[in-house]
């Protein structure tokens, strides 16, 4: 559905409607996320807390990804929709929510592994895999042995994305992970739509070759 | 159909499939051109296996006081927002004449009050001097400010400065 | 020395003197009233610094007393003049800022020789007209010379409109 088709001024609010579904105001389409960040300016706690209800877990799991520290992430995670409230005054629906959001989240990000937050990725990564494998065994009645052949593949996976350049690495998870658009993607990492498709298709690249003997 | 591989100009068709995220038709074209293709095939092949691979890393558990914790953040920022207004309404009521004389009134009470009340024992770190008391927020916009300053000290220019402001620096 | 050369000597002296001594006090009013956060920060004492700052979590309090070490290492000419680039960017519209604050993200990305590359490019770019800059932002010289995110910060910094 595109914005175009719905500016119309007989088209009513669609304020339940699902992510992709635009609202209609005064014969203006908008992102109906746009149309909730509107909402925050004028006062809405309402309305922020449904922005944060929608995009709380795919932030959260963006950066978990990237800094791979579960307490950094979330306090990042954290600061990126506090930013988000702080601009609530300038806002302008100019741009997708979402690529705002991501580029917030990414600088962040950047920023933590370039301070060294990431330095003490290691240990916490142990604890909360070797966390997540007693979930796996209670949870599910998995063998030990299948849960510590996933950890290792988790494990490897992991490193090899890790190993990837900062913006290798962000672009591939945001498209594999969080299934942004190239055009979202470019925006976020402030370049072009053919060089994000470069910079994955690099990525892929270096990623089969590390990880070509699970398949 | 132009191979994706061979010309290198459209390979993320490639990476769309392996993503279930190309449309139909170029689906359909990009499946009967993979027949024909063996690098293609091949590389198919490892792009999807490396696509489920990567399945595995699974998503973790949300915190569940996430948004209490942002929502108390809020509460505690509006708060200081409130004081900084009244402390403005105050500064820019034609009061800072009168301020000096209040402001040594206020030392003077609050002087005589910490003598008479003081503990022995409370004699703790010395008070961070009255005229550099910060709130957080300022150590935010203070710390944002030296990251845009740091910015534009490493950040070379390219347009020549000019007295009235542009889209350059 | 004559007393009239000797006077003449006295005042160029003073006006040298009130002209370093004035730009300072200039300089440092100037940045006051640009960035009184900054200010107020800057003149507390270590200990005072230090209780402020602690608000912070450790990695932004460490970035920050670089930041600020950095701006106190600097001569009040280079202060000036940075408080007038940041004078300038504060009018910039806040997309506009957004975009070089990526820009310099992207910069900080390039290896440390290639940012000497381009912060050469970028002088050279200064030296030429607008038009003439566009024409070489385009050439095949510069495109060849350039990686796709190099040209892009380059262009981005050059863009004017």
């Amino acid at each position: 559905m595109t914005a175009t088709s719905l500016t119309l001024e007989t088209a009513q609010p669609q304020l339940d409607a699902g992510v992709d579904t635009y609202i209609v105001t005064s014969g203006i389409a908008l992102e109906r996320d746009a149309e909730l960040m509107l909402r925050v300016r004028e006062g809405c706690s309402t309305s922020f807390a449904q922005l944060l209800e929608r995009h709380r877990g795919p932030v959260i799991h963006f950066l978990y990804r990237m800094v791979q520290n579960q307490a950094v992430a979330e306090e990042l995670a954290q600061e990126v929709f506090l930013r988000v409230y702080r601009s609530r005054g300038t806002y302008e629906p100019t741009a997708k929510f979402t690529t705002w959001l991501f580029r917030i989240a990414t600088h962040l990000a950047l920023n933590a592994i370039r301070d060294g937050k990431a330095e003490k990725n290691k240990e916490s990564l142990d604890n909360e895999q070797a966390d997540g494998a007693v979930r796996q065994v209670a949870d599910r009645k998995l063998s030990v042995e299948q849960v510590l052949v996933n950890q290792v593949k988790v494990d490897e996976i992991r490193r090899s994305i890790q190993s990837l350049p900062d913006k290798q690495r962000s672009a591939v998870l945001m498209h594999k992970y969080q299934e942004l658009e190239y055009s979202q993607i470019a925006k976020v990492l402030n370049c072009s739509e053919s060089a994000v498709k470069s910079l994955l298709f690099r990525a892929y690249e270096t990623l089969r070759s590390k990880l070509a003997h699970f398949s | 159909m132009k191979c994706p591989v061979q010309s290198g100009g459209n390979a993320e068709i490639l990476l769309d499939y392996c993503a279930h995220s190309l449309d139909a038709q170029r689906a359909a074209l990009l499946e009967q051109h993979m027949v024909e293709c063996a690098d293609c095939q091949a590389f198919h092949d490892a792009q999807s296996a490396l696509w489920t691979t990567m399945d595995a890393w699974p998503s973790y558990p949300e915190p569940p006081d996430f948004d209490r914790k942002i929502f108390a953040q809020i509460a505690a920022e509006t708060h200081q927002s409130r004081w900084r207004q009244w402390r403005n309404v105050i500064e820019t009521a034609h009061m800072q004449p009168a301020m000096p004389i209040v402001g040594a009134c206020l030392a003077v009470l609050a002087g005589l009050l910490f003598q008479t009340t003081r503990p022995a024992a409370a004699l703790g770190e010395p008070p961070m001097h009255a005229e550099f008391r910060v709130e957080p927020s300022d150590v935010e916009q203070a710390e944002s400010t030296l990251e845009d300053l740091e910015m534009l000290r490493r950040l070379p220019s390219v347009a020549a400065s000019r007295n009235t402001p542009e889209n350059s620096l | 020395m004559s007393p009239r050369s000797l006077r003449r000597t006295a005042v160029v002296l003073a006006a040298a003197l009130g002209g370093v001594l004035g730009t300072a006090v200039y300089a440092q009013r100037r940045a006051v009233k640009s960035m009184p956060a900054v200010e107020r920060l800057r003149r507390m004492t270590p200990d005072q610094r230090r209780r402020a700052l602690a608000e912070l979590p450790p990695a932004r309090r460490q970035a920050t007393e670089q930041w600020l070490a950095n701006w106190e290492k600097m001569t009040p000419d280079e202060r000036r003049q940075l408080t007038r680039r940041y004078e300038n960017f504060q009018q910039l519209t806040p997309e506009r800022q957004q975009e070089l604050r990526g820009v310099y993200h992207d910069y900080q990305l390039l290896a440390p020789a290639r940012q000497t590359a381009v912060s050469a490019e970028a002088a050279r770019l200064r030296k030429l007209s607008k038009s003439e800059r566009l024409k070489e932002l385009h050439s095949d010289a510069f495109q060849g010379r350039y990686s796709t995110p190099e040209r892009d910060i380059l262009e981005k910094l050059a863009r004017t409109d």
